[in-house]
């Protein structure tokens, strides 16, 4: 994964058919985990107006399923995923970029989720079924394409070459 | 009897809707992000980067404390405002939430 072309409201990014062929993967994936809607408050929530929000979560998880069913269109548009010489040439806004890095993570999210948000820092460990080791594989890598990706945008380490596996290095928040 | 003049009944205080607004408006409200097993530490300080436009030494400064005691308090700002912020960080899927300041 390279970035081509930086100009205002233009990148162009080089994918390898591998990268595309697997981010592709991990969004359709995506599709089988849905997200759980998040909360504005913790506890109680006292304090807050009265008004907020389920409105809102239920609106973060409708943008989180559109922007990953863009973002694989993106990927799958012949016009904006160029075929190449030994790739292919994606050319994104920035606004695009930004949700290719969310549904990337997204994606990440939702099979940790599938997975019952394991607590991998405290050392949690899950089950070793053939189903939790396809939704770790999938979990690393979206991992591995959101680390590339910001790679690209300038706010990561290197974007990493064809076929190497994220390792975990700098997981949590 | 009571006087002609005097109401029988206590008026009820009434709380008209510009009053619940300016109330709502108030920088009295904390945005929070929550630390968790899964988001990746550079992609956590994009993302105050991108919703805040910090930059990154702020940013890391924020996604350090995150990790390292649970949790940040990133910014105080009206209900709205740190209403909207939660909404963008949570597209973002990182774990944010409102509180009131007490303080």
């Amino acid at each position: 994964m390279k970035l081509l072309v930086s100009e205002p409201g233009r990148l162009v990014v080089q994918l390898t058919r591998r990268e595309r062929d697997e981010m592709r993967a991990v969004l359709r994936f995506h599709a089988q985990a849905p997200r759980r809607g998040p909360s504005i408050t913790r506890g109680s929530g006292e304090g807050m107006p009265s008004d907020a929000t389920a409105m809102l979560a239920e609106q973060v998880v409708m943008g989180w399923e559109s922007e990953r069913a863009g973002t694989l269109g993106m990927l799958e548009d012949a016009a904006r995923c160029v075929k190449g010489k030994g790739g292919y040439g994606l050319q994104v806004t920035e606004d695009e970029a930004e949700r290719l890095l969310r549904a990337l993570n997204g994606a990440r999210m939702a099979f940790w989720e599938a997975l019952g948000s394991p607590d991998f820092e405290a050392g949690e460990r899950v089950e070793g079924t053939e189903r939790n080791r396809a939704l770790v594989a999938l979990m690393e890598r979206a991992g591995s394409y959101v680390g590339r990706w910001l790679a690209c945008l300038g706010g990561g380490k290197e974007a990493g070459t064809e076929g190497e596996e994220n390792d975990g290095e700098g997981e949590g928040s | 009897m009571a006087e002609p003049s005097m109401p029988l009944v206590a008026p009820t205080p009434v709380t008209t809707p510009r009053e619940d607004s300016r109330e709502a408006l108030e920088p009295g409200y904390l945005v929070v992000c929550w630390n968790d097993p899964v988001n990746l530490m550079p992609y956590v300080t994009h993302v105050f980067q991108r919703v805040f436009g910090w930059d990154r030494k702020r940013a890391e400064k924020h996604m350090r404390e995150v990790h390292e005691k649970g949790k940040s308090v990133l910014v105080r700002e009206s209900f709205e405002k740190a209403e909207a912020h939660v909404h963008q960080l949570q597209s973002y899927s990182l774990q944010a939430t409102v509180e009131k300041d007490e303080a």
